[in-house]
């Protein structure tokens, strides 16, 4: 006697249960999971990928339901999403799937590493320090190119009081990051040594002579064309004034001319000292973030 | 028996599923989400290009009847995928990208008919992404590639537009007419080469400007800036030599003189600016005559 059927059970016609079988393998969603099974999904994205076509590749895998992913398949989509936003510059997204990447994974590191970059890049140091942070590096190599991207953010925030720290850990061994190094020393002293030129006494120096306060902002050209008509209307102003008196219509409109561009030199010598500052800043923050990237690039390709 | 059964239903619900595929992609594309349907197509490919009836195949081996040829053919699942690839790009207006999609395939063993039809979609995507001179060096390599089978009169277009673009004109010219000779309809047809874009002289412009104020414009069909130009730069000399009289040495110099100094030079640069424009414009509207009068004969 079986053990566990009720009395009067049968067992069902096999050839019904096959059917059964195959009609819940063709409802919908399975058949779409079998139709793209997560695996030639990876595949097909990889296809695409090596065809460069990097934002086909990012909707092949947005559209993957990830529910029933193994941690293992998880991460390996957030690095596919996460490296395939990053080829085409989609930095926020980037950096979003890259961190998604779980310890677990074999591109780990690299996807932290990245992740901190593209939050450089987006001018989130705060957040790259924390990610850089999150990593435990697994030797004196890969520490040495974690303290190159904390030299790299220091430099970019200005906290130059946090650099000797960090300068102290180069030992310019390293094939990979041996140039950036000494690099980012070059960029320190740059930085540091710059005079920061003051707007009030640039204003000072373009009352007294006009254009003047541009040229000590460091824009020559720009001092030279401010030069020259303000000069020729204050000549025209005095010829006015010597001829016709002040209370002329000639002396009241090119008097009003230069006074405007008079002032207007001045207000412009003020703001150019700004505008020259933030352009160097800029100059050097974009060496800076190069010469983080290629590091990371030699490191982990 | 079971076991039978079901490795043929399983066989059957695969050629069914790439067929959904392909019919997917063309839903997509019917609905005008070219991105999408572009993806479909493209799983399409890698679907079938993977798969062993279709590997590449030597010059000179014997091709199997039946599923081998259609698939290579122009009706083969793997070609269709490969034109609803290619008119996904051309509606994104990506030509260089399906020029290099299609570049991709050149190697692959289709038949004679598929491969002509590719390379057209080829030279079409070439002229449409703006390079003429590979579009023209494409169509002049089509009899290497397809001995014995000369380029379709599309094509032959696309030569002439290409030389027209490139201001080419007698090759051009050369072209059109055997391309006009050979068509049925040769009777009705004017020959628009007989009176080619007559191109106005930058130089010229500029040394009439020079020495007429206002002249270079005039020059470039412009006679209302011409008198503009005239009277301001006439303001100026009479401003200058008033100023001067009136003993106003400085305002006679810094307004009057500056006036006319810098609308002079100023009309010098915009009568060059005319003629440039004038010219595109008379090479632009020879090009569409050219183009709506082939294109007809082509319908």
């Amino acid at each position: 006697m079986r053990t566990g059927s009720p009395p009067g059970y049968r067992p069902a016609n096999p050839y019904w249960m096959i059917l059964l079988l195959l009609f819940c393998s063709l409802t919908p969603r399975t058949l779409r999971a079998q139709q793209f099974p997560f695996s030639k999904e990876l595949r097909f994205a990889q296809y695409l990928q090596d065809k460069d076509e990097w934002k086909e590749a990012i909707r092949v895998l947005e559209q993957l339901d990830t529910s029933d992913l193994t941690r293992d398949q998880k991460d390996s989509l957030n690095y596919l999403l996460g490296w395939a936003a990053y080829t085409i510059k989609e930095l926020e997204k980037a950096g979003y799937y890259l961190l998604s990447v779980s310890e677990a994974s074999p591109q780990y590191y690299k996807s932290r590493f990245f992740s901190a970059y593209c939050q450089t890049f987006l001018g989130r140091t705060d957040t790259a320090r924390a990610i850089l942070e999150s990593v435990a590096p697994w030797d004196s190599v890969q520490r040495e190119l974690r303290n190159l991207q904390f030299a790299g953010l220091a430099l970019l925030k200005r906290d130059y009081a946090a650099w000797p720290a960090l300068r102290a850990q180069f030992t310019y061994s390293s094939y990979v990051f041996s140039k950036e190094e000494q690099k980012m020393e070059g960029y320190y002293t740059k930085l540091s040594g710059f005079r920061r030129r003051s707007p009030l006494l640039a204003g000072l120096y373009s009352a007294l002579v006009p254009g003047l306060g541009k040229v000590y902002a460091g824009k020559k050209k720009q001092g030279i064309a401010a030069f020259l008509p303000i000069v020729s209307l204050a000549a025209l102003t005095y010829e006015a004034y010597r001829k016709d008196g002040v209370k002329s219509a000639r002396f009241i409109g090119f008097g009003t001319l230069f006074s405007v561009f008079y002032i207007g030199n001045i207000w412009g010598s003020t703001l150019a000292v700004r505008i020259k500052r933030n352009e160097f800043y800029k100059e050097y923050d974009n060496k800076i973030l190069f010469d983080m990237h290629i590091p990371l690039r030699n490191f982990f390709n | 028996m079971i076991i039978r059964s079901f490795l043929t239903c399983t066989f059957l619900c695969a050629i069914f599923l790439t067929e959904a595929q392909t019919e997917e992609a063309d839903s997509l594309y019917r609905l005008g989400r070219y991105f999408d349907a572009s993806i479909a197509y493209e799983r399409v490919l890698f679907e079938k290009s993977g798969s062993p009836s279709l590997e590449l195949r030597r010059p000179g081996e014997t091709e199997a009847a039946g599923s081998e040829d259609r698939a290579k053919g122009p009706t083969g699942e793997l070609f269709t995928a490969i034109i609803g690839k290619v008119r996904c790009l051309k509606r994104q207006q990506l030509f260089d990208q399906a020029v290099t999609f299609l570049n991709g395939w050149q190697s692959y063993p289709f038949s004679n008919s598929g491969r002509r039809e590719l390379q057209s979609q080829q030279i079409l995507c070439t002229y449409l992404g703006g390079h003429f001179e590979n579009t023209l060096s494409l169509v002049d390599r089509w009899p290497y590639l397809h001995a014995g089978s000369p380029p379709a009169p599309a094509l032959v277009v696309l030569k002439i537009l290409s030389l027209n673009e490139l201001q080419r004109w007698a090759e051009a010219g050369a072209a059109y007419r055997t391309f006009i000779a050979q068509q049925p309809a040769m009777v009705a047809v004017p020959d628009l080469y007989e009176h080619l874009p007559h191109l106005k002289s930058v130089n010229k412009a500029r040394w009439l400007s020079y020495f007429i104020p206002g002249g270079g414009q005039f020059y470039a069909g412009k006679p209302g800036e011409a008198l503009l130009s005239v009277l301001i730069q006439s303001a100026g000399i009479y401003f200058a030599v008033l100023s001067w009289e009136q003993h106003y040495y400085i305002s006679a110099w810094l307004v009057g003189a500056a006036l006319f100094g810098s609308f002079h030079m100023g009309g010098v640069r915009r009568s060059e600016g005319l003629v440039q424009e004038y010219n595109r414009k008379k090479i632009l509207l020879f090009n569409e005559q050219v183009r709506a009068q082939l294109m007809g004969l082509l319908q």
